[in-house]
């Protein structure tokens, strides 16, 4: 006797507590295997392009904290270094180190939520979340310091930084990344080698390095692919040539290798961050640039190896105090456009999982 | 025969048949349940409080105390939220599914064996009935996933199903060891049998029956019917409300039926030394329940498909070769001994590795060493952090004692008044701004604000007067808020983490000043002319430089340490200093100074001569004048000190002369005052501090002769004094009382009774005129003397002050030399902003809970006294910002409206005050919480760093312990009116003002004099 079935069609999101804000996935399951699936988003959507024309440069740096609010530091890396670059405005060395320090600190800190929700997609009690939370708090609190934000930290300007970091920073800094490495010791006892994590990302979810290529996909995405691929080496942009780090890339382009990639991401920002903080010259932090300042007419495109990818601002200016055009390459976005072809053919549980490997978020996706 | 039956047996004698076995089932049935809801709620409790510290957390802590009444809360919550139901839902199922998946587990409990005698019932097929009994749940489970219309809920009924069922068996077969050795089927008879419990015969059968029971209660990680971060929640995603609730009360009850089960059937039940039956079987359940959490709060979820590998594969099969060796070991010894736990225990050990390594899990073979590592390495790190100590905050959290304007809404009345403190400071230190720094731990900014207009904070923060805190306006509610020891904490950061590179100011003019005299008064004079672009030379007579900070106060208050590091930073700023240089020696004079090429010469001598006692004998061997003593001790030289020392007056220098006697090792201390203790100058907790270490005071005595014995000294006469009629201090005159005369046994006198100034300084012939009390005469406002070009401040034109009075005086000086520099008149510079203070009836402290001022810790007494060691230790991190949290946030803005323009949104707003004559000052920034992104941008703006000082929720957002706003503060801001009132021309706050805002305060203290003198 045959079993008659039918393929049915469930819409995980937008509201799942798992889709990592309001993404929808409408999946075709055969049982519990996917056979289709059909990526929708665009519920985050605010405009933040459009309504970037009918601001000043400096107004908008505010809003680049609200577009991947996990990385607002990176995200403010990029918009500057686009705007310095359209009007030639030189940054003092102080200011490029503290550039530095703060980004790398926010990929540790968006590595760390990546990793750790990552493991709470897979059923984790949000144990490894809060332990990764823990110290999430410090770098948040290293941030708070200088700039007395926590998430939306528009901390960076044209020509510098808002603030010099006060005194009480670079103690705590030390404090922090003497700290690190014992931490990440912990994660690793807690689920590297777990069997259940083993079993449960091994193998799933791969992406070849040519497909990941064509995708145009970036950051630890591509590298677990095996891609050595990084805009602080490749293109090095700020100082970054001047630091000695590795770029840890993967085998299979498993899930299990997409939150490897993160692990040894984050010991590599940590060691960017103790040379950038033994280097850490005296001096301003900005070159004064006035809040009304007017490019000059023309067009630049600045890129950052944000924690998720490369991130791009192209800025189109037409002479006045606000851009022409404002546009974004968020990498979350063309990440994720490789979701469909990793979890076909594998269940539902795994594609959460995967989902969570790539490491997205919405407020960048939709803008 | 059960303690049920023997009471069934004993009412059939008094009773009818069906009414003799009805009743007491009824009570046990009631007491049964009443029993497994109360322990339902202590697993609750213990899960989400075990999980909280797992999780480095506190877990519960809000009801009741350690949060005990939390299930009762999420009781009460449950019970009053909405039942919703699904539009295309079955509704009888749906209803009936809570219910069918709750009754099974209730009778369960009929047939455990809670201790011996203590049970329901003791079928003799107890196994065959939880086995049954149990897995009625699933029906109710597929029932509610079936029901209720949604895709994800029949997802988790699948999943029920199959995991059920797959899990039932590895569980059944798991029992059957037991069954072999106990003989029996009763639970009464498995218990009675474990001498040893059967954990340790059974390993294999004990570790399976474990992880199938976990899956079969549906515990983590085997929770993939309600896995939600895929399917949301499983079957009861549409259930909500007590429906719900019944699941969440079955789901534990069912854990604690199973606990049960396992304790009976492995743990030996209630066997056990010591504790009687029941207790031991309730310590052993909630234990096995303690693992199960941990497993939760440790290991991610395992796939569907895995799952059953789990049980199919590697479960399964192990308990059938567990049965077959089990059967063996009976045939071989059919009494079952004790010591097969030896053999069966390795047995166990080997079976898993071997097994486990047969089949592939990743893609990987499994290898022997490594199983369970993994597993077993987080297990151990989640344990490790069960006793770290948790990192989030215990509740109730701790209230800050803030101001309902600190916390944003109404943060200024009017801007044209500023905070006391600032206005009663000398120097004119924005109190409120540091404080407010402080608060904020931005300790280094804190102590760059105070540098502002005072340039020794180190010192300030240990022996200033603090006049601020007199006018402090908290002081009208509770305490003054304590902000010397505020200043000093900031100082002790900013030295624990390094003051950092000093870099010079540039030199911008030509002309050059001589200071004479390093003391507090010169050396601010000194640093404020070389910020103006001066090149400065300090000329002090002694070897080391300070003055009175460093020759009349003694190490205990401030060690000569940190005072030499202050002033070495004021030298890197680039004032010379001359060591050993005296004017008025070695042909260094007024006029060879001018000579050399000195435009303005500052004369900051200070007070450094002492007042004579002018009584008969103050010539006699072992007086010593307390300025001289004071001085020598901390310049190194040898000091003796007598046994027994008196030393006379009441000012902060008798107090230290007599404290430093002490430590020098005399005896017996006296201190000899002739008013009583209400007049005495010295500070209040000098004071003390002296009476704690044992000096006595006379109060109203005074001496009237030293006695005398050949040539030493044997004893003071004194005489009691009383007090009669203000005199023009507008302290009471102390009158001597005719006859009192006492002698006082000592033999050393130190007369520490005021200090004059030395004029040696001068020539014999000088011009300069002086006054009676023997200070230079100097015009108020700009310090200069009568001779163009020199100027004096300080103790050497006030007599014996402050050090903040004399670094004000220092400020203001080399703000008038600059004056006579550029040829300008001091006279004619504009104060720019006349302002009141604001009196404590401005402020609104409805909502301001009282606190104690923070104390200073001190050295104990018997340690202070034996050396020289500071006494004071100054305040922790935690104090500190506590303590600066006091603060009531009086301020200022200056409605300059920067911040306005700045705001992408122009969600801030400056609200005027209305008053009859029409629009004034700034009411109070309005910023809607609606619209307001955090940018900051409008704190940036602000000239005079008020937003940025302010501890507006939204402007700031520095601690999180600002961020709780009252519902008044949510409300948006109305429609944005026309700003037709005129903006202010304010400039921003500058040093250079701040030393005009002074000089208001000077004009006003001499109008006020010469009212009075009216």
């Amino acid at each position: 006797m045959t079993l008659e079935t039918e393929p049915v069609t469930i819409n995980i999101g937008p509201q799942h507590p798992s889709t990592h804000g309001v993404f929808r996935m409408r999946v075709t399951f055969d049982g519990e295997v996917i056979i289709d699936m059909e990526p929708v988003f665009g519920y985050l959507h605010r405009g933040i392009e459009k309504l970037a024309e009918h601001k000043t440069y400096v107004q908008n740096i505010p809003f680049t904290d609200r577009l991947d609010y996990l990385a607002a530091m990176s995200n403010n890396f990029a918009y500057v270094l686009a705007v310095e670059k359209l009007a030639g405005i030189e940054v003092p060395e102080r200011a490029e180190y503290i550039r530095i320090i703060m980004a790398e600190l926010m990929r540790i800190s968006s590595h760390l939520m990546g990793v750790g929700f990552f493991l709470n997609d897979m059923g984790a009690f949000m144990t490894p979340v809060l332990y990764m939370l823990r110290e999430r708090e410090k770098i948040l609190d290293l941030f708070e310091m200088a700039c007395g934000q926590r998430l939306t930290y528009n901390y960076m300007r044209f020509g510098g930084v808002s603030h010099d970091i006060p005194g009480e920073f670079i103690p705590a800094l030390k404090r922090f990344i003497d700290e690190m490495p014992g931490y990440i010791d912990e994660y690793d006892q807690l689920i590297a080698e777990n069997e259940i994590v083993l079993a449960r990302t091994k193998g799933i979810g791969i992406l070849p390095a040519d497909k990941a290529i064509n995708a145009s996909v970036a950051g630890p995405v591509l590298r677990a692919s095996g891609v050595k691929w990084d805009l602080r080496k490749a293109d090095p942009y700020s100082i970054y040539d001047r630091f000695n780090f590795d770029v840890p890339t993967g085998t299979n382009g498993d899930n299990y290798d997409r939150y490897r990639m993160k692990i040894e991401e984050i010991k590599q920002s940590v060691r960017i961050v103790k040379q950038a903080m033994e280097q850490l010259p005296q001096g301003e932090v900005c070159t004064r640039v006035s809040p009304t300042f007017k490019p000059p007419k023309g067009e630049a495109y600045g890129r950052v190896e944000g924690p998720k990818g490369e991130l791009g601002f192209f800025i189109v200016s037409d002479g006045s105090a606000k851009p022409y055009r404002f546009k974004v390459r968020p990498p979350a976005l063309i990440n994720l456009t490789v979701l469909r072809d990793m979890i076909i053919g594998w269940k539902l549980a795994d594609a959460i999982v995967t989902f969570g490997s790539i490491d997205i978020c919405m407020g960048e996706v939709d803008r | 025969m059960g303690v049920l039956e023997q009471f069934q047996n004993w009412l059939l004698n008094y009773l009818p048949d069906w009414a003799a076995y009805l009743i007491p089932v009824l009570i046990a049935f009631t007491i049964l349940s009443t029993f497994i809801l109360l322990v339902v709620m202590a697993f609750i409790y213990i899960e989400r409080r075990l999980i909280g510290r797992f999780q480095i957390r506190q877990g519960p802590n809000r009801a009741g105390p350690q949060g005990v009444l939390q299930p009762i809360a999420d009781a009460v919550k449950i019970l009053l939220k909405e039942d919703i139901i699904p539009i295309l839902a079955d509704r009888k199922i749906h209803w009936l599914a809570p219910v069918i998946t709750f009754v099974p587990v209730l009778l369960i409990f009929a047939i455990i064996p809670w201790g011996h005698g203590a049970f329901i019932a003791d079928l003799n097929i107890g196994i065959l009935y939880i086995i049954a009994i149990s897995s009625l749940g699933v029906v109710g489970i597929f029932m509610a996933g079936w029901s209720s219309s949604n895709k994800y809920s029949l997802l988790g009924a699948m999943r029920v199903m199959a995991q059920m069922i797959s899990y039932e068996i590895p569980l059944v077969l798991s029992i059957i060891g037991v069954l072999i050795i106990a003989g029996s089927m009763s639970m009464v008879s498995i218990v009675e049998a474990q001498t040893v419990p059967f954990f340790l015969l059974q390993p294999l059968g004990f570790l399976i029956f474990f992880l199938a029971l976990a899956a079969e209660i549906n515990r983590s990680p085997f929770d993939l019917l309600e896995a939600d971060s895929e399917i949301v929640a499983g079957f009861h995603t549409e259930y909500s409300g007590m429906k719900y609730g019944l699941f969440m009360l079955g789901e534990y009850a069912h854990a604690f039926a199973a606990s049960a089960i396992l304790t009976a059937l492995f743990l030996g039940g209630g066997k056990g030394p010591l504790l009687p039956d029941a207790m031991w079987f309730m310590l052993k359940v909630f234990i096995i329940f303690a693992a199960l959490v941990w497993m939760r709060g440790t290991l991610p979820r395992l796939r569907v498909d895995q799952l059953m590998e789990f049980a199919w594969k590697f479960l399964f099969p192990l308990a059938i070769i567990n049965i077959f060796i089990t059967g063996i070991e009976v045939i071989l010894w059919p009494e079952f001994p004790w010591w097969l736990m030896f053999v069966n225990i390795p047995i166990a050990a080997i079976l898993i590795v071997l097994w486990s390594s047969m089949f592939r899990v990743y893609g990987e073979r499994v290898s022997f060493t490594h199983f369970g590592r993994g597993v077993a390495k987080g297990m151990a790190l989640t344990f490790r952090h069960l006793f770290r100590h948790p990192i989030t905050v215990q509740y109730p959290e701790q209230r800050l004692s803030v101001s309902k304007r600190a916390r944003g809404q109404r943060f200024v009345r009017d801007e044209r008044k500023r905070a006391p403190c600032i206005a009663a400071c000398p120097a004119s230190v924005d109190v409120q701004g540091y404080v407010a720094l402080i608060t904020q731990g931005r300790f280094v900014e804190a102590v760059g604000l105070i540098r502002q207009t005072n340039p020794f904070p180190v010192v300030c923060g240990r022996v200033c007067t603090h006049p601020c805190e007199t006018a402090c306006n908290r002081k009208s509610m509770d305490k003054a808020v304590a902000i010397r020891d505020l200043k000093r904490f900031v100082t002790d950061y900013e030295m624990s983490i390094g003051r950092g590179e000093i870099t010079p100011y540039p030199r911008t003019r030509d002309e050059r000043v001589a200071v004479i005299g390093s003391g507090p008064g010169g050396l601010t004079a000194a640093r404020d002319l070389v910020r103006m672009g001066y090149g400065v030379t300090v000329f002090e007579a002694l070897p080391i430089a300070g003055g009175m900070m460093a020759v009349g106060i003694p190490e205990y208050r401030l060690p000569k340490a940190v005072l030499q590091k202050e002033i070495d930073g004021i030298l890197q700023l680039g004032v010379e200093l001359k060591l050993n240089s005296p004017v008025g020696k070695n042909g260094l004079t007024l006029e060879s100074l001018k000579g050399q090429g000195y435009k303005a010469i500052i004369i900051a001598v200070g007070a450094h001569d002492s007042m004579k006692l002018d009584i008969p004998g103050e010539d006699v061997e072992g007086v010593y004048h307390g300025v001289f003593f004071l001085r020598d001790g901390l310049l190194g030289k040898k000091v003796k000190v007598g046994n027994r020392v008196a030393i006379v007056g009441g000012g902060n220098v008798a107090i230290d002369a007599a404290r430093t006697a002490l430590r020098l090792g005399a005896k017996d201390v006296t201190i000899v005052y002739r008013r009583s203790r209400q007049e005495m100058p010295a500070d209040e907790e000098e004071i003390e501090d002296a009476e704690a270490e044992g000096i006595k005071i006379h109060y109203l005595a005074a001496p009237v002769r030293v006695l005398e014995d050949s040539g030493k000294m044997a004893g003071l006469e004194c005489i009691r004094m009383e007090l009669g009629e203000p005199d023009a201090s507008g302290r009471r005159r102390p009158v001597p009382v005719e006859g009192s005369e006492f002698v006082l046994d000592i033999d050393m006198l130190i007369p520490a009774i005021g200090q004059a100034i030395d004029l040696s300084c001068l020539p014999q012939d000088h011009e300069l005129n002086i006054t009676k009390r023997g200070t230079f005469e100097v015009d108020p406002l700009s310090m200069a003397t009568n001779i163009p070009g020199i100027f004096a401040c300080g103790d050497a034109v006030s007599g014996p002050a402050t050090v903040v009075e004399a670094i004000g005086a220092g400020t203001r000086t080399a703000l008038a030399v600059d004056c006579y520099l550029r040829g300008e008149k001091f006279e004619e510079l504009e104060p720019v902003l006349p302002l009141k203070e604001v009196a404590f009836e401005d402020l609104d402290i409805s909502d301001v809970e009282s606190k104690d001022r923070a104390k200073m810790p001190h050295l104990p007494v018997e340690a202070r006294i034996r050396g020289f060691e500071e006494a004071a230790l100054g305040f922790s991190e935690e104090t500190a910002i506590e303590e600066a949290n006091r603060c009531l946030n009086c301020g200022f803005c200056a409605w300059c409206r920067q911040c306005e323009d700045a705001c992408p949104y122009g969600v801030i707003r400056i609200v005027p005050q209305e008053t009859p004559e029409g629009m004034t000052g700034v009411d109070r920034f309005d910023i809607d919480l609606g619209e307001c992104i955090f940018c900051g941008l409008c704190i940036e703006a602000c000239p005079a760093h008020r937003l940025y000082l302010s501890r507006i929720y939204e402007a700031a957002c520095y601690r999180r312990g600002d961020m709780a706003l009252d519902k008044e503060g949510l409300k948006p801001s109305p429609e944005k009116q026309p700003s037709a009132y005129a903006r202010p021309e304010i400039e921003p706050a500058l040093p250079k003002q701040a030393l005009l805002l002074d000089r208001n305060r000077v004009v006003e203290e001499e109008e006020e004099e010469k009212e009075k003198v009216k």
